[in-house]
């Protein structure tokens, strides 16, 4: 990785270029908890914080993150960012979610089945279409959504569940990686 | 015509919302270069809403920015002394002046003269708004300060002066390139070329030819907005200017700086009412070391840092 990228990457997190790497955590934390949310900083925005450019940021910061990680070579275990308050996980659930060792479409779907939530309030709670809260279920997408934007939908059904939504983004991204490889090979 | 070999730094302050506190920021940081031995010049260039006066305790000043502009007197023989050494003031026009009476041929011959004052620094405290000659006269500044509160309110206010300014100097940019109707253009057809919001206006632009993007990078690239949040009550506010940066950076794609906070005070009121000059009189009071801590900011152009717990006890 050249000395470049990684300027890049400390400029994307606003961080000075030799800042530790417990700081670069604790800002990545912060940026990503701060474009998740409904501050009043962006609400201000009006029309210049559209929903996909802030998918974009988390994206970004995710990725300066993750390879700030490794160059730096730590393997801290991510802290959880505060979780929606939208649905309260009880404690028979809080077992059962532990018990997850890797999140994929149809475990999700699972998860918001015995949690109750239909997919139509998900989607307006979400405001991603239906249709693709179906197919990140079901993992057979009918549109080839670019990685950021698929990301940052599965992002959005986590935290609407109270997940940790960094995790459940992680396990399926590298799910989706492996099908599409896989079904490049078919072709 | 212009200095170029200009000795002096101008720092103008605005920021689209009333009543934030740009005055008594300005008057504020004015004072704080003068205690540092700065030799300075304050203009009070609020046309209609002129009260920058008061800050130093004066009531009816004896020469006013009217002279300049009714009566032709160079804007050197106008100066009034602030009560506070290495400080020259010159008040605004008490009165007839307003915004929309000022010629363009008097803006212009206002900005050669604000420039070649004999100063290390001029300060120019501008009014609410974006009317067209505050933004001219906050560009001509070498340092951009805006000044807002932890208000919604105010916050969007701060974000449309940004973009009018940032408008205003991307129009004298592209009319350098004989593209002065692009930006009307683009936005009379933006369903057309699919512009949303100002990023994607941005965009278009530079896409526009290969030139203009280099040249744009070049030119925009030194457009710098200094944020200072003033009126802080709690300690979970003082993150805002943190936000605004990184949305100024993010989502608008403009530099900015944080260059610090002042606290909520009630001594501030108290003193603007005795018409007695807050940071001298004061110097008790929290907002004293915070002044000092913006005006040093601004004056080296690096950015406050607030140490990585304040993230930790952050409201997210
Ligand atoms: N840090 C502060 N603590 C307490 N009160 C403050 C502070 N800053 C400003 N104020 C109060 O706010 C009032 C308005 O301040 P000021 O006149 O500086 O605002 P302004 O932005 O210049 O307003 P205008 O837009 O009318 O020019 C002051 O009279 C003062 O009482
Ligand atoms: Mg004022």
């Amino acid at each position: 990785m050249s000395t470049e990228d990684t300027r890049r990457y400390y400029e994307v997190l606003e961080l000075p270029p030799d800042a530790p790497f417990a700081e670069v955590r604790k800002k990545y934390l912060y940026l990503n908890a701060f474009y998740m949310g409904d501050s009043m900083e962006l609400a201000a925005l009006n029309g210049d914080a559209p929903y996909h450019r802030r998918q974009g940021i988390l994206a970004e910061l995710q990725d300066a993150y993750d390879r700030l990680k490794d160059i730096l070579g730590r393997e801290e275990p991510v802290q959880q960012p505060l979780q929606s308050p939208d649905v309260t996980v009880r404690e028979s659930m809080r077992d059962y979610l532990d018990g997850i060792a890797a999140f994929s479409g149809p475990i999700l779907k699972e998860i918001r089945e015995k949690m109750g939530i239909d997919l139509g309030s998900m989607a307006i709670a979400t405001k991603v279409q239906k249709r693709y809260l179906e197919e990140i279920e079901a993992e057979q997408f009918t549109w080839i959504p670019a990685e950021v934007y698929l990301r940052g939908y599965v992002i959005e059904y986590a935290r609407h569940l109270s997940l940790d939504h960094q995790k459940v983004a992680e396990d399926y991204m590298k799910r989706y990686r492996k099908f599409r490889s896989s079904s490049e090979e078919k072709k | 015509m212009y200095h170029t070999d200009k000795s002096c730094e101008i720092w103008a302050v605005a920021g689209g919302k009333g009543g934030t506190g740009k005055s008594f920021i300005t008057s504020s940081i004015a004072t704080q270069l003068a205690l540092k031995g700065r030799r300075l010049v304050i203009i009070d260039a609020d046309f209609g809403g002129a009260n920058l006066h008061s800050f130093f305790g004066i009531s009816r000043p004896k020469h006013s920015l009217s002279e300049f502009f009714e009566e032709r007197i160079p804007l050197s023989q106008i100066i009034v002394h602030s009560g506070i050494s290495n400080m020259g003031l010159i008040t605004g026009a008490l009165g007839s002046l307003d915004s929309e009476s000022i010629s363009y041929t008097q803006k212009q011959k206002l900005f050669r003269q604000i420039r070649s004052l004999e100063a290390d620094y001029i300060l120019i405290d501008l009014g609410a708004g974006s009317h067209i000659n505050t933004l001219d006269t906050f560009l001509l500044a070498d340092k951009m300060i805006v000044v807002t509160v932890p208000e919604v309110t105010a916050i969007e206010n701060l974000y449309q002066f940004i973009k009018s300014v940032y408008f205003r100097k991307l129009k004298f940019f592209l009319g350098s390139f004989g593209l002065k109707d692009m930006l009307q253009d683009a936005w009379k057809n933006k369903a057309a070329y699919g512009i949303r919001n100002f990023a994607n206006l941005l965009d278009h632009v530079k896409k526009s030819s290969p030139d203009v993007h280099v040249a744009f990078e070049k030119e925009m690239s030194t457009f710098v907005v200094y944020i200072i949040l003033n009126q802080v009550r709690k300690s979970t506010d003082i993150l805002v200017g943190e936000n605004l940066k990184s949305v100024c950076l993010k989502l608008l794609g403009l530099t900015a700086v944080y260059a610090g906070y002042a606290d909520y005070d009630e001594e501030v009121q108290k003193y603007i009412n005795r018409k007695e000059p807050f940071m001298i009189h004061c110097r008790l009071s929290p907002v004293i070391r915070e002044i000092e801590d913006i005006t040093e900011h601004i004056m080296s152009g690096k950015t406050a840092i607030f140490s990585a717990r304040s993230y930790e006890h952050g409201r997210y």
